[in-house]
């Protein structure tokens, strides 16, 4: 949740997480899509110490939670797993870039279609649960435009 | 953890060498991901 300090770092290994953005109470659009490719609050790995954004489990799976001071250790050093943290950074910057393209320019629809494109890039599996309301939320047809 | 050598299924921590992977999941624990929780 937002505010809240960072004691973990999630790297999913099923699943989908999902990292909202709330420019209003009452109103939440996801942000980006957190699957195995990733980790959520990464950003803690150079030092952010709070968490900025809510972040929500979106299709059922596992996680696995990694103590933030073992993670800033590893990634204050140079090598592969530092090298990796940076460049999931850049793409995950670069996913929140084109959420945001998408959701100004495209109709429900094709933010639909997206949204169920990279889900299915990170599930392994062409079906899965997802929620109508929840649905909504990624899309950001809950909120008054 | 006790396999944390093995493949996760996590792509970041299986980029890694074993010896890394192992290092970075000392104390680490599995959660479900569980819909609309944190």
């Amino acid at each position: 949740m937002p505010d809240e300090v960072i004691d973990a770092v999630y790297f999913p290994t099923d699943g989908t997480l999902s990292l909202l953005a709330t420019p209003q109470l009452e109103q939440r659009v996801e942000a980006a899509t957190i699957g195995r490719e990733g980790a959520a609050d990464i950003p803690a790995a150079q030092g952010s110490r709070l968490a900025i954004h809510e972040l929500i489990g979106q299709v059922p799976g596992e996680m696995i939670a990694v103590d933030v001071d073992v993670l800033r250790r590893e990634a204050s050093t140079p090598g592969r797993f530092q090298d990796l943290v940076h460049g999931y950074i850049q793409a995950f910057f670069s996913q929140a870039a084109y959420s945001a393209a998408c959701n100004a320019l495209h109709q429900a629809d094709q933010r639909a279609a997206r949204w169920l494109l990279m889900t299915h890039d990170r599930v392994d599996a062409d079906q899965f649960e997802l929620r109508h309301e929840s649905l909504a939320v990624m899309l950001g047809c809950n909120a008054p435009r | 953890m006790a396999t944390a050598a093995r493949p996760t299924g996590n792509l970041l921590l299986d980029a890694l060498g074993e010896a890394d992977r192992t290092r970075l999941l000392q104390g680490s624990s599995r959660l479900p991901v569980e819909v609309g929780k944190r």
